[in-house]
């Protein structure tokens, strides 16, 4: 069995199925890739209940059942055992480069130092510190080291982050806190409940590290199980802010691995997590073992480790270290990460070419394909991979370069183009007379009129002189095309949907009808029992014209929208904001002049018209799920029926 | 200490066997024990005695009464209560009536289990390979109706041993082949898997994305080796749709090493009452029509090793007219799987985009210049890759016409090839009729990655198309994916319409009735036709107890059959996969796309990677490579395989013929033969 093992660890050859699926961030989320990691072997240990792996010329694996933490070599031949009769149940190991050795042992709570020669040197008991508090406890689980031998402690139930320890046991503080989360409901009753009341609910309290990783720079990493997933993994700088933006992760997360440019972390149900150390995930794979038995899958997994392109991850309940080597795939990527977060774009460019050829679009490929192009001034290859990449700022910046590219060459003739078309159209229209106003054009130029003087347009409408029922739901049927047009059609720079395919277009159309025919619907039966004017037909048609703002210019902005960067986000989210106030200003004005309210009854009309959407809508949703249940419940004894006959 | 006192007292309590000769032949003598139905054969070769229960009980076996009972019969079975409940019965615990009727070359015994009313009999017959055990369908017997027969398990503890007390493997098909050690391996349960794969008429798989399906078991097949010396083979003769491989690694749950064939008549599944997912256990109301009939083939000196069962199987297949003695000589094969068109999203619909027009594929094969390719064209039919095939021939519109597809037909035929037309038979397609598609036994539509048909219609709408194809594309073939896992049986209302056994007997002559060339993807053991299907796993699935994968499929076909590995430009590792196709002999293939950017926006954007462009020169390297070693070998069997060192392996073919391959980063030496760093050799001895 062993030689069989040592003949896996040294030549890289998969002969088994890889039993998960493999994983990468792509265009709008996930996709599958080639393998990133194959397993390659299973190693038994010989104990039963290990906590923890970590290699320092040999590997070091704490064995909390037998209180003891035993030494293997490359190949997972024992050498030593160090701290038996001493050592409780530990669950935390950390070796420095001189070989001494920290153990955690939340049983004896402390933490004890051994020379390399398995000495007991000192045991780091609870800080007597005023400032580690008075009824803290300390109960080391995991710990981490600096290069100057600080140890950076995850104790358990410790709400105030990692305790900081020097070399010889002094308190140095606290670092790294996570913060805890405000829900809706806890906002809420924080401000209705009183202090006594308050302290009837369990306190909510920032969830505390599970696990934690310093990196070669010196920076501290730790995951916390119970976390968002966003946040669940934080890298912080020397004052304790995370850096990390939000992440792929996964609120389970148990252990992690930060070495060699890459950080890998493994979560309670066996996925691995692979990202680059600022954060973007790389890959995602792994699965639970659920009885199924195949080789690479995990069932209790508590460590991980990096060694060259390998990750070992420590199984506790089958004492085993799993080995997976990266494929030629995850390492060609990884080759490319390391010289693009090290700011080697155009090192990094030919890595990621091949990866986005040979196996699949990964959105990590796209953002330094793109960074590349962009260094090397090919803006429009930049710009189409900044939008594969979904990267925005990047897309904008890089259409700043084009756009001003073109100003540039062409200002001058565009101005004197302009000028002259301008010319040519106004002599036009003088030579040609209008032609007489047909029914439908004068309707459409109603809506000019209208949009100008609103207030004779109501009343005109009112008066039934203009305005036809046709015509509003052209109109209606405007606002909807201008919605569904404008998610297509604004400029990737401001849109929220990264491709075509992404636009729910279905969905915008039908909460758009949806909201219009409540609207209109709610505002008549409100204006019908609180002394409104207005007919229905009334209602629609000046409800139509005063959202003439959305039909007439949402669209256009949209496509603006196509020519403008970031830096000029204002004009477009401004204009947006302009027309949207526009209607809604128009609709309140409808209220007052079509039921012919006072500005009071106008906004009690408002409030309830509002409250009465709402209450269509609630008793819509309530009465398909009482008939949803009733269906259910007849088919239920039907099925019963048949099967019992 | 007391527990070894009580262990020797229920070892003395139970009665000893009693084993008579009851038949002999040139090369065995077999002697039964007609109480348990145990019997022990003597292999006059070699002299070694094969038992086929377990006779005395020792320390450290782990062995419960009910376990014992096991190990000691030849024949157990399982009943269901109408409860749904589940019991095992062995010969040697149970009230039964055993007749057994001497014959001139083995012996035939009615056996009944009284308690519960289910009775059948067993014939053991001696052959010049070994035994045939069978139990014929006719014989069964249920006379009590609270009781069903469930299972029925052959003799479980047959080559069975203790621990690692002796060397040896067992073999069980997981995809190319895959080895046991006789020894405590991290097993922590039995282990069980259908010959055929689920039946999911009655347990549907739910797909994970998460995971990847283990390899259905790919051969009627199990063995075991002792000692290198001694080996038995299990062919399942007939009966494998129902078949179910049991594997016992010692540690699991007793000390003992042992693997068997269970066969199923029936199941109990769960009956959903209402959408709130609500269910109940019932049991399965029709008999499955298991005619049992397994051949055990005694292996000894040489033979006695996975490629001695490989090319007993061989034997096997070719006396029954299932493997062709076809001479192959010259190049290797070349197999290009290729996406025609595909659907894509636009605004509330979808369109069909084409992926590689009929003209694209013309010019690839052109600016290839190979000879012998196999190329299948998947997603050709209206609607693209992720449309189910239509009912008559039409290529999707943007591909070109069928004419166009003729001729490129006729020119891959001229230069050794053929084209092939990929098809799922059994995926409904959106407008089929209620009538038209299977239902489980629970009621509900078969669903998996799409709805399936019903075996009627499948017949109908593939004779339909094979008609229209053999009209219209005479020279092209059909290439049928996924039968290898999906063979169900079908139900109305709770009764069972069409069997497993049914539609792997339908299947096989629909297939063999097609007007023009058919072929699978992968093998099927239920469909037993091994002319036809070309793609082999180069690995197994990887269970933990499991030692490695073993060359036993290609030690079956070699130099018979061309087989062809897993695309390998879907590998992690182009060059590791090549080496591993130099190591099994298998032929190179690919996945290819000419515009593969359009799939991004498809269903299909997993083949994103396959870009022809990018692969044409390494698609001719490869095939070079492989034929340069290959090629050669072509009309060889594989005779043995040895690991000369770390990541060295040397493969023997008949005429003297070794392929070395090296896996590692440092070159090899063996003599004057040198094998450059993750390179192969051919070494011809002269």
């Amino acid at each position: 069995m062993r030689l069989g093992l040592a003949i896996w660890l040294l030549v890289n050859v998969s002969h088994a199925l890889v039993p998960y699926t493999s994983w990468a961030l792509g265009p709008s989320g996930l996709v599958m890739t080639p393998p990133a990691y194959l397993p390659l072997a299973e190693i038994p240990l010989p104990l039963t209940r290990p906590e923890d792996l970590v290699w320092a010329d040999g590997w070091y694996v704490a064995d909390s059942a037998e209180g003891r933490v035993l030494k293997f070599d490359r190949n997972f031949l024992p050498l030593a055992e160090i701290g038996a009769g001493v050592l409780r149940a530990p669950t935390g190991v950390a070796v420095d480069d001189a070989g001494t050795i920290y153990v955690a042992d939340p049983a004896r709570g402390a933490v004890l130092v051994f020379d390399a020669g398995g000495q007991l040197l000192r045991e780091l008991t609870r800080p007597t510190s005023a400032l580690f508090g008075a009824r803290r406890e300390f109960r080391p689980r995991k710990l981490a080291l600096d290069a100057r031998g600080n140890l950076y402690v995850v104790s358990e139930g410790s709400v105030d982050g990692l305790v900081m320890l020097s070399p010889y046991g002094d308190f140095l503080g606290y670092f790294g806190a996570n913060t805890a989360e405000l829900s809706l409901v806890a906002l809420l009753r924080r401000l209705l409940l009183s202090r006594e009341q308050l302290a009837q609910f369990v306190r909510r309290e920032a969830p505390s590290p599970s696990n934690v990783a310093i990196d070669s720079q010196g920076l501290v990493y730790t995951v916390t199980a119970g976390a968002r997933p966003e946040r669940s993994i934080r890298k912080f700088n020397f004052a304790g802010r995370n850096l990390l933006p939000d992440i792929y992760g996964a609120n389970n997360l148990r252990a992690l691995d930060v070495s060699d440019g890459l950080i890998a972390a493994v979560s309670a149900d066996g996925h691995i997590f692979e990202y680059h150390t600022g954060g973007t995930l790389l890959f995602y794979f792994g699965a639970a073992d659920r009885g199924d038995g195949r080789l690479g899958l995990l069932d209790d997994p508590v460590a991980i480790v990096r060694r060259e392109d390998r990750l070992y991850v420590l199984e506790r309940d089958r004492g085993a270290v799993v080995i997976y080597r990266a494929s030629a795939f995850a390492q060609r990527l990884h080759r490319g990460v390391r010289d693009y977060m090290a700011g080697r774009y155009l090192e990094a460019k030919p890595h990621f070419e091949a990866v986005l050829g040979d196996y699949g679009q990964l959105t990590i490929a796209h953002q330094a394909i793109a960074d590349a192009y962009f260094l090397q001034g090919e803006f429009a290859k930049a710009l189409a991979h900044y939008r594969y990449a979904e990267d925005r700022a990047g897309y904008s910046e890089a259409f700043w370069e084009l756009r001003n590219a073109v100003l540039q060459r062409h200002l001058g003739s565009g101005l004197l183009a302009a000028l002259a078309l301008g010319g040519s159209v106004r002599l036009w229209r003088r030579r040609h007379r209008r032609p007489p106003a047909r029914r439908w054009f004068s309707q459409l130029q109603f809506i000019g009129h209208f949009l100008a003087r609103p207030a004779d347009g109501f009343y005109l409408i009112k008066a039934g002189e203009q305005g036809n029922i046709g015509m509003a739901l052209l109109l209606y049927l405007g606002v909807i095309a201008a919605r569904v047009f404008s998610a297509y059609l604004t400029g990737f720079s401001f849109s929220p949907y990264a491709r075509p395919e992404a636009v729910p277009a279905a969905e915008i159309a039908l909460v758009s009808a949806l909201a219009l025919a409540l609207w209109n619907a709610a505002n008549y039966l409100v204006a019908a029992i609180s002394d409104g004017e207005g007919r229905w037909r009334d209602v629609v048609i000046a409800s139509a014209y005063s959202l003439a703002p959305l039909a007439l210019f949402e669209l256009p902005i949209a496509l603006a929208s196509n020519l403008l960067t970031l830096n000029e986000a204002f004009v477009y989210h401004f204009s947006r904001q302009l027309v949207w106030l526009w209607s809604g200003v128009m609709l309140v004005v409808m209220v007052k002049e079509i039921h012919n309210y006072t500005v009071a009854e106008t906004a009690r009309n408002l409030l309830a018209t509002l409250l009465a959407m709402t209450a269509l809508l609630v008793s819509g949703y309530i009465l398909t799920a009482l008939f949803g249940q009733l269906y259910d419940f007849v088919a239920t004894v039907i099925q019963e029926v048949r099967l019992r006959a | 200490m007391l527990k070894g006192l009580l262990l020797l007292a229920i070892g003395m309590v139970l009665a000893q066997p009693s084993y008579q000769p009851i038949a002999e032949n040139a090369t065995f003598r077999l002697y039964l024990d007609e109480e348990s139905l145990a019997f022990q054969l003597r292999d006059n070769r070699s002299g070694h005695l094969w038992r086929s229960g377990l006779d005395e009980v020792a320390e450290g076996d782990r062995l419960n009464r009910p376990w014992q009972a096991f190990a000691r019969s030849g024949v157990s079975i399982s009943y269901l209560e109408a409860s749904g409940a589940s019991r095992r019965l062995s010969l040697t615990n149970a009230a039964t009536t055993i007749a057994v009727q001497r014959q001139p070359d083995g012996a035939i015994a009615q056996l009944s289990f009284d308690e519960v009313g289910i009775g059948f009999t067993l014939q053991l017959t001696l052959t010049p390979e070994g035994m045939r055990v069978e139990v014929p369908l006719e014989s069964i017997r249920e006379d009590d109706p609270r009781f069903r027969l469930s299972r029925l398990e052959l003799y479980p503890f047959l080559g069975a041993t203790r621990g690692d007390s002796v060397p040896g493997y067992i073999f069980f098909p997981d995809g190319v082949g895959s080895i046991v050690p006789l020894a405590e391996t991290p097993a922590s349960t039995l282990f069980s898997a259908r010959y055929c794969g689920a039946d999911w008429g009655i347990s549907a798989v739910a797909p994970d994305p998460q995971r990847t399906l283990p390899h259905p078991l790919s051969a009627p097949v199990f063995g075991i080796v002792h000692q290198e010396q001694h080996a038995l083979l299990a062919i399942i003769d007939s009966g494998t749709p129902y078949a179910e491989l049991q594997l016992h690694p010692a540690g699991a749950i007793t000390n003992f090493n042992f693997a068997h064939l269970s066969f199923i008549y029936a199941e109990s599944y769960l009956q959903p009452i209402n959408r709130a997912g609500d269910r109940v256990t019932a049991v399965q109301r029709q008999r499955n029509p298991v005619e049992v009939a397994v051949e055990y083939r005694f292996l000894t000196g040489e033979q006695a090793s996975y490629l001695g069962m490989a090319h007993s199987y061989r034997s096997y297949l070719i006396a029954r007219g299932l493997l062709p003695a076809q001479p192959m000589s010259g190049d290797i094969g070349l197999r290009l799987s290729v996406v025609a068109a595909e659907q894509t999203p636009q605004l509330w619909w979808r369109r069909t985009i084409p992926i590689t027009t009929a003209q694209q594929l013309a010019a690839m094969l052109e600016a290839l210049e190979l000879p012998n390719v196999q190329l299948i064209y998947h997603g050709w039919q209206p609607g693209g890759l992720s449309s189910p095939p239509p009912r008559r021939l039409a290529l999707a519109r943007p591909l070109g016409s069928l004419a166009e597809l003729g001729t490129l037909a006729a020119r891959l035929a001229e230069q050794g090839g053929r084209l092939w037309l990929a098809l799922l038979p059994h995926a409904a397609p959106p407008n089929a009729s209620r009538r038209e598609l299977a239902t489980t036994i629970s009621g509900t539509m078969l669903e998996g990655k799409h709805r399936y048909l019903r075996l009627a219609a499948v017949s109908g709408r593939y004779q339909a198309l094979a008609a229209d194809i053999a009209r219209q594309l005479p020279q092209a073939g059909v290439a049928l994916s996924d039968l290898n896992t999906a063979l169900y049986s079908e139900f109305e209302a709770g009764e069972l319409r069409t069997s497993r056994a049914l539609a792997a007997d339908s299947y096989r002559q629909l297939l063999l009735a097609t007007p023009v060339a058919v072929s699978l993807n992968q093998p099927n053991p239920c469909l037993a036709i091994g002319e036809l299907f070309w793609e082999l796993a180069l690995d197994h699935s990887g269970y933990r107890f499991a030692r490695r994968a073993v060359p036993f499929w290609p030690a079956v076909l070699a130099g018979h059959l061309p087989y062809y590995g897993p695309p390998l430009n879907l590998a992690a590792d182009l060059r590791e996969a090549l080496l591993k196709h130099a190591e099994y002999g298998a032929y190179p293939s690919f996945w290819l796309s000419y515009d593969a950017a359009r799939l991004l926006n498809t269903p299909s954007r997993q083949f994103y990677g396959t870009a022809y462009p990018r692969w044409q020169t390494r698609i001719q390297e490869s095939y070079r490579w492989l034929n340069r070693l290959l090629g050669p070998l072509a009309g060889a069997e594989m005779i043995a395989r040895e690991q000369l060192a770390d990541g060295i392996i040397a493969v023997r073919y008949t005429g003297d013929r070794t392929i070395v391959v090296n896996y590692t980063d440092t070159p090899y030496q063996l003599e004057e033969l040198v094998v450059p760093a993750r390179d192969a050799v051919l070494w011809e001895e002269r």
